[in-house]
């Protein structure tokens, strides 16, 4: 299998990502940066708004936090809806609150989409692929920019690749993975993933309590599947170069912060807990819960929550992992899981 | 030493995507499927170099559904680089060569591939912990331990200097 092995320092002859402005983790091997740079360049620049617009109050010592990782289709899944039904948020702009004995919360959105002519227009030789087919549901279609201001949530967007090649609705469109919280959303840094037949990237962002406890969250997508070569030459080691990538980069910003309890979630893209890439990072995830019971995506386990303590101070509360029966019209389940932060 | 290299070649593609499915279900996932790749090759090689010292007439037959099964799965291959976005002619390349692997051990990999979609089913009906893609997977296992099977038999029988068996059937054709 090739190398997993991620740097912060970008590869010579790219052009992107921009590592000006925002920290980057991209891979160290040689093999696939041209493609990279081929699909980075066509996507627009991350959204980093750190500081929730709605002041929710900061997470008491002793409090819970409730993490919720959903793969939403793009624009297939409603957002709104499940942060009013399940997160008892009450979206209203400025005036956006939480409902009395709700948790603060973080959600982790895969699949998430921004629109926006901000977008690069399509360069020559650019990869594109075709947008993400969409059934029609009720409500408004709602990117992750959009959300963040209508609920005064904080907001780490980026984008791995485009949605389509024609705008829609007259903005063109990317889409990739975001961290929207209640809480302020610190020390954001992004993971451009190896290259495994598509641009695949992660982001990742620490929440804190009022007595400094910290909680690292990294929201990852992992690649569905290669191609036959692909497959042929690295033993269909895909999925776990790219899990591999995202562990080595969260254990390098690790190195750098020091100590930190951390949470690895997202669309895994796995059929069954018993694969290779789960059993290799939940060795380095060793405080992560025991696997859900359903599917997330029809009878597949693809949804899954890691954790590693780190620190000490914070820690899943048992039994609280958990899938949400309703799927608010994504194709898959929302799974989620409470942290307890330590008096 | 023709042989050898044909058997190589098939044997190292049937043991690298016989296993994949069934490794990736395990710690050592692409080392496995390596080491599955070695194996199948090592042991079509040996069937394949005695079958070319023993009969050079199943070797070219080998050879020739080799290259007619190489030839059916690049045409597969480019009818799903039609059909679907980042399938390049890599890919088509890797069909092809699997084609290949199959055209060149084509009854171990029919009996093989039947046996091993049989115990699948019987898997898959008796354990909810077994899903369909395992049962795909247990599938390819058997096309791949099949196909293997026949280079090491068709080389052992090409040196037991009784290459075939001989079936006499009593035939009584009336006027």
């Amino acid at each position: 299998m090739p190398s997993h092995r991620m740097t912060p320092d970008v590869a010579p002859g790219r052009s992107c990502p921009d590592v000006s402005e925002h920290t980057w983790y991209v891979p160290e091997a040689e093999g696939g940066q041209d493609r990279l740079n081929d699909w980075c360049r066509t996507v627009g620049p991350p959204v980093v708004s750190p500081v929730p617009t709605v002041n929710f109050g900061g997470l008491p010592s002793g409090d819970t936090l409730t993490v919720v990782s959903w793969n939403i289709d793009v624009g297939g899944g409603d957002v709104p809806a499940i942060l009013e039904t399940e997160l008892g948020l009450a979206c209203d702009g400025r005036s956006s609150r939480l409902a009395p004995g709700a948790d603060h919360f973080v959600l982790l959105v895969q699949e998430a989409f921004r629109r926006s002519n901000d977008i690069p227009e399509t360069p020559p030789g650019a990869t594109i692929p075709r947008a993400v087919a969409e059934g029609v549901r009720p409500g408004e279609r709602l990117d992750a920019v959009e959300v963040a201001a209508r609920c005064g949530l904080s907001l780490v967007y980026v984008a791995a690749a485009r949605n389509g090649r024609e705008p829609n609705d007259g903005k063109r469109e990317d889409k990739g993975v975001a961290i929207l919280s209640t809480l302020p959303l610190e020390n954001a840094f992004f993971i451009e993933l190896p290259y495994e037949a598509a641009r695949r990237v992660a982001a990742s962002a620490t929440v804190r309590d009022e007595s400094g406890r910290r909680l690292r969250l990294a929201n990852l997508h992992l690649i569905s599947a290669a191609g036959p070569s692909r497959a042929l030459t690295t033993g269909n080691g895909s999925r776990l170069r790219q899990g591999l990538a995202v562990a080595d980069a969260v254990d390098q910003a690790e190195a750098r912060d020091g100590p930190i309890s951390t949470l690895l979630a997202g669309d895994f893209n796995t059929w069954s807990d018993r694969e290779t890439t789960l059993r290799r990072l939940k060795e380095q995830f060793p405080d992560s819960p025991p696997p859900l019971e359903e599917g997330t995506h029809g009878a597949f386990p693809t949804d899954h929550i890691l954790f590693r303590a780190g620190s000490g101070g914070v820690a899943l509360l048992e039994n609280s992992y958990a899938r949400l029966n309703e799927s608010y019209h994504s194709d898959h389940h929302p799974i989620q899981v409470r942290v307890h932060f330590a008096e | 030493m023709a042989g050898g290299a044909l058997g190589l070649a098939s044997g190292a593609t049937l043991g690298a995507v016989g296993s994949m499915i069934p490794c990736s279900q395990t710690g050592p996932g692409p080392t496995c499927v390596r080491w599955s790749a070695i194996g199948g090759g090592v042991i079509a090689a040996t069937g394949g170099a005695l079958l070319g010292a023993g009969d050079s007439n199943q070797l070219g037959d080998a050879a020739l559904g080799a290259g007619i099964g190489l030839v059916a799965g690049a045409i597969g291959g480019m009818l799903i680089k039609s059909k679907a976005e980042r399938f390049g002619w890599q890919d088509v390349a890797a069909v092809g060569l699997f084609g290949g692997a199959i055209g060149s051990a084509p009854a171990g990999s029919a009996i093989g591939f039947l046996s091993g979609s049989a115990l699948g089913l019987a898997a898959w009906a008796l354990f909810d912990d077994f899903k369909s893609p395992d049962l795909f997977g247990v599938a390819l296992a058997g096309l791949a331990i099949g196909g293997i099977a026949e280079w090491l038999v068709r080389g052992i029988d090409a040196q037991s200097g009784d290459p075939e068996y001989q079936f006499n059937i009593p035939l009584r054709v009336g006027f």
